[in-house]
């Protein structure tokens, strides 16, 4: 075995190493149970990135371990150009999360399982991009939901929390289950669970099957993407959660359906089978964009109104992969990454707003822009990123998108809507900071500064939201690169 | 190796940010000099490119796999040098009020806008221009916003930020689709290929392009965010909104008069538009239906003309008109300063002598009928511009939410505010929030239901079934285990008894020896079958 190979391993076995030391560590403080999971969490990170020089001469990375020899099982990882997009994303995601939750509330009681969760939560994801085994992922895909799920019944706000888990199980479940019909289809028909010869064999299904996979597939990663009518669990999951799991939550679990769609229909299915559905995932994708922009317009919950702004963006990364076109699922994979950095960051800034002003409503906060200067420029940054501003990385992902709208040649007046469409994620991005930082100084007394804990982890934000945007060129590459084996390299 | 003209352009972008980092670490007394020196460096840099004549430029730099180029042209540095020396002129002439309304956040905003602004002027690729337009766009937003206590500066903000984005986002519209067919971002290169684009996509592209040049031009009915910048903003800073972003304006559509004489249709949909709503000016502030403002809608009246002029090919000097404009919106600004009766009535009579001297510059270019309704729409602007100088509108009381600094929502633009709540009342809370905890006390009662009719009833149905089945084994138990063994007993004891009878009888009777030969007869009879 190579070294590079065992050292691929270590991004799933690393992770679970932390979560024993913080099972076992019980009288761990907060800040010594979060360096814990910083540290393990940083492997994650640091791994990858040592892997990049291997990956550019060998394409793709894999460690395989038999599991269960006799059903054809094992424990098989992959690392791609495209997974290793969604893996980083994740991982800086979450890191980002944890650093900021040192400076947050949450998670003061118990908290040796809470990081040991949020690990978990991590490891879910970060397996997810990783397997190359349907069974493998799948266990990895539901990790993701239980441990979630864990975070906002034990850490979560109000008493709703549980009625909101349950929402969220259920309905996050009911998508996960109709994968797993796909997944059981695929692993009865060629008896082998290897996502890397289902690649080579699953076209040879007779298309009726593969239209009806290709339609189970995409309605369950839907709603993991939250896009709408099936977004329901979204904001309530969003504002039930403690800070660093909505910040997880927005930022990377929802990735994972847009990188579900790639690596299952669009990779196992030639692009015939999903021609038929392009039209109907770029109206899916509009009409979330629309409908989740109007929702944050009319949300008074400062916290739902970024979790609604999330609906919205989601239906521009539908609308992307749904043009088909080497441009739009450039874009789509584009804005997983800046709607990640840019969520991440508004919802550092929520949490901000509500740790100085124990206010959620945004009628009962007023005035902040005089007195956390700093807050304000980076609130503002993150507005106009995800208004599209250029030279903002937003711009860069919907200037691929709206290219690929046209490219699909399915209809311009569809992209043309979507584009202009993009004006309404102004207006509600505009009342957010208006209400916010401008007008009558809401509520009376307001801290003379924002604590620093959670200010530092805000402005790096800030500050990477801005370097990715000025230099996509990297990004954009890896997303050649990891579309190059969508639809057998046809884009 | 760079070569020097790229330097050049480098050294032109770089200077305004030089200046306002020189603007936020100095004094305030050397902030206008600081910026005249910017305005003029970058004015000497723009005589040394246009003295290397109109060339293409390349860059060994690329943005999303799109080579940056720039395209330098008389007309582009002309007009951003006209530009330029307004703001010139503005910033010597600044009156002791304008310098205490000047922050180093104004100054800031200004020098940022002569960076973006030129290369808004001289990209020759069309998403780097798009950016610089987009940001240009931002600042002049920015200007009027001058507090974080004061709302008023805030709607204003709103409302000039969402129209030039809307104008933004058409234009990007357009780029896109004319990309789509051409495969190059080059401006020269798409703007030549787009008249060759099927008719249905060509209007889609012409009518983004309209759109954007409407709104950055300013004119009537998307001429209100000029009104805004113009009540709001410092008077240098105005410069943004007032001179260059129209400027732009008027640029892009110099240099999309190909697309619009690709097809009558659009000649004519640009002339009645340029009619129309030069007509609607003049007949809404006449009416004092809509506040008559001098700077917005004199200014807006003579884009119209040159949109008109462009309807027609633009002529031979649609330059000088153009540069004709930025002198117009000039004399405007200082008239507004001097109050002087005879600088009033020259602009007032100003159209008439850039409206006849681009006649008399384009002999043979345009037809009777179109020269004499150019003259004659000259005449009703001049009777009007007038008119309305004798007429002043009074100003009307601010609204009260912006007078006692309220925040609402309708400033974010009320209907859509209201439209969102409406869906947000009946869709997400009445259907999926509401809606599901009806749903969910609708399967609750079903589940009831359910389980007081269906479950319950099966329970009842499965106890009934289990006594039946058991009454069934016992009666089967009774009929076929007990009374058969009782029966068989019966029998048995029946047998005994019967063979008990028998061997009581048999004992009685003598044996009969004579029988005991037929089994000997018998075995005789076998052996002789086996002999013979």
């Amino acid at each position: 075995m190579q070294p590079y190979e065992i050292l691929l391993s270590g991004i799933t076995v690393l992770p679970v190493i932390g979560v024993i030391i913080l099972l076992i560590w019980r009288t761990s403080s907060k800040k010594q149970a979060a360096i814990v999971g910083i540290i393990s969490e940083s492997f994650a990170l640091v791994i990858p990135i040592v892997l990049l020089s291997t990956l550019r001469t060998k394409g793709v990375i894999f460690f395989s371990l038999p599991w269960i020899p006799d059903m054809q099982i094992a424990f098989s990882l992959e690392l791609s150009w495209l997974s290793i997009t969604f893996l980083l994303t994740e991982v800086l995601a979450t890191l980002a999360a944890m650093v900021y939750s040192l400076g947050d509330k949450d998670g003061e009681k118990n908290s040796n399982y809470y990081y040991a969760l949020l690990l978990l939560f991590s490891l879910g994801m970060s397996g997810t991009t990783l397997a190359d085994d349907v069974f493998l992922f799948y266990i990895f895909w539901e990790l993701m939901l239980v441990a979630s799920v864990l975070l906002i019944l034990g850490w979560g706000h109000g008493q709703d929390r549980f009625r909101v888990a349950l929402k969220y199980f259920i309905i996050t479940h009911l998508g996960s289950l109709m994968v797993l019909v796909s997944l059981i289809t695929l692993y009865v028909n060629f008896s082998t669970a290897s996502l890397s010869e289902l690649m080579l064999q699953a076209s040879t299904l007779p298309v009726n099957m593969q239209v009806f996979l290709t339609i189970f597939f995409i309605i369950g990663f839907c709603v993991k993407m939250a896009i709408f009518p099936v977004h329901i669990w979204l904001p309530d999951a969003h504002t039930v959660a403690p800070m660093p799991v909505t910040i997880i939550l927005a930022a990377a679990m929802l990735a994972m359906g847009t990188f579900g769609v790639l690596r299952f229909p669009f990779t196992l299915f030639p692009i015939e089978t999903i021609q038929p559905f392009a039209i109907w995932l770029m109206i899916a994708g509009l009409i979330s964009e629309v409908y989740g922009a109007l929702m944050a317009l009319a949300e008074q919950e400062i916290k739902r109104i970024i979790a609604y702004s999330s609906v919205s963006q989601m239906g521009y990364i539908l609308f992307g992969l749904g043009t088909l076109t080497l441009r739009g699922m450039q874009g789509a994979v584009m804005h997983v990454v800046y709607h990640a950095i840019v969520k991440a960051l508004l919802f550092m800034v929520v949490g901000i707003i509500i740790n100085a002003t124990g206010k959620r409503d945004i009628r009962e906060v007023g005035g902040l822009g005089s007195k956390l200067p700093i807050l304000t420029g980076c609130a503002a940054i993150g507005v106009l990123g995800i208004s599209g501003m250029p030279p903002l990385g937003i711009f860069n992902s919907e200037w691929l998108i709206f290219s690929g709208g046209f490219d699909s040649g399915v209809s311009i007046a569809l992209t043309v809507m979507t584009l202009l469409g993009s004006l309404l994620t102004l207006v509600y991005a505009l009342r957010f900071f208006g209400k916010i930082f401008f007008g009558e100084k809401k509520p009376d007394t307001l801290p003379e500064k924002s604590p620093r804990a959670l200010l530092v982890p805000t402005m790096a934000v800030t500050a990477f939201l801005i370097i990715e945007g000025l230099v996509p060129g990297p990004l954009l590459g890896w997303a050649t690169e990891g579309l190059a084996g969508i639809f057998g390299g046809l884009l | 190796m760079f070569e020097p003209m790229l330097v050049t352009l480098i050294l032109i972008f770089a200077i305004p940010l030089v200046m306002v980092v020189l603007t936020l670490i100095s004094k305030k007394a050397y902030h206008r000099w600081i910026s005249l020196a910017g305005i003029g460096l970058v004015l000497v840099g723009m005589i040394a490119l246009g003295l290397g004549g109109e060339v293409d430029i390349a860059t060994p730099w690329a943005f999303l796999g799109e080579p940056i180029t720039f395209s330098l042209s008389l007309t582009s540095i002309m007009l951003f040098g006209a530009a330029l020396l307004v703001l010139g002129y503005l910033i010597m002439h600044q009156a002791e009020g304008d310098d205490d309304s000047m922050t180093r956040y104004q100054w800031g905003m200004v020098n940022l806008s002569i960076s973006f602004g030129f290369v808004a002027f001289i990209s020759g690729q069309f998403m780097l221009r798009y950016i610089a337009l987009d940001i240009v766009g931002l600042l002049a937003a920015l200007t009027v916003l001058s507090t974080f206590s004061a709302t008023s500066g805030l709607k204003d903000f709103i409302v000039i930020f969402q129209i030039l984005r809307l104008g933004d986002l058409s234009l990007l519209a357009s780029i896109l689709l004319i990309n789509h067919f051409t495969g190059t971002l080059d401006i020269s290169q798409m703007i030549i290929a787009a008249v060759e684009m099927p008719p249905g996509t060509r209007t889609w592209a012409y009518l983004g392009f309209l759109l954007a040049v409407l709104i950055k031009l300013a004119i009537f009915p998307f001429g209100f965010w000029l009104k805004r910048a113009r009540q709001s903003a410092p008077r240098i800073s105005f410069w943004i909104s007032g001179v260059l972003l129209p400027v732009l304006g008027a640029y892009l559509l110099y240099r999309i008069i190909p697309i619009i004489n690709s097809a009558v249709i659009f000649r004519h949909l640009t002339l009645i538009s340029a009619v129309a709503l030069a007509g609607l000016i003049i007949l809404l502030t006449g009416l004092q239906e809509v506040k008559y403002d001098r700077f917005a809608h004199t200014g807006g009246i003579l884009s119209c003309f040159l949109l008109a002029a462009a309807a027609f090919g633009g002529g031979q000097v649609l330059l000088y008109y153009l540069l004709g404009l930025i002198l117009h919106r000039w004399l405007l600004l200082i008239d507004d300063e001097t109050e002087s009766p005879f600088l009033g009535l020259f602009v007032s009579l100003y159209p008439l002598l850039i409206n006849g001297l681009f006649l008399l510059l384009n002999p043979g270019v345009f037809s009777m009928t179109f020269m004499v309704s150019w003259g004659i729409a000259t005449a009703i602007m001049i009777v009007w511009e007038l008119w309305m100088q004798r007429h002043p509108v009074l100003p009307k009381a601010l609204p009260v939410q912006i007078a006692n600094n309220i925040l609402t929502d309708d400033l974010y633009g009320g209907v859509l505010v209201r439209a969102a709540g409406w869906l947000n009342k009946t869709i997400e809370l009445g259907i999926f929030t509401h809606g599901l905890a009806r749903m969910s006390d609708f399967f609750q009662s079903i589940a009831e239901w359910v389980y007081n009719n269906v479950e319950m009833g099966m329970e009842y149905m499965w106890i009934w079934l289990g006594r039946k089945l058991i009454q069934i084994s016992e009666g089967t138990l009774r009929k076929v285990e007990v009374k058969s063994g009782q029966s068989t007993r019966h029998l048995m004891e029946e047998a005994l008894h019967s063979l008990e009878v028998y061997e009581q009888k048999g004992s009685r009777k003598p044996l009969r020896w004579d029988l005991a030969w037929i089994p000997f007869l018998l075995v005789v009879i076998l052996i002789m079958l086996f002999v013979l």
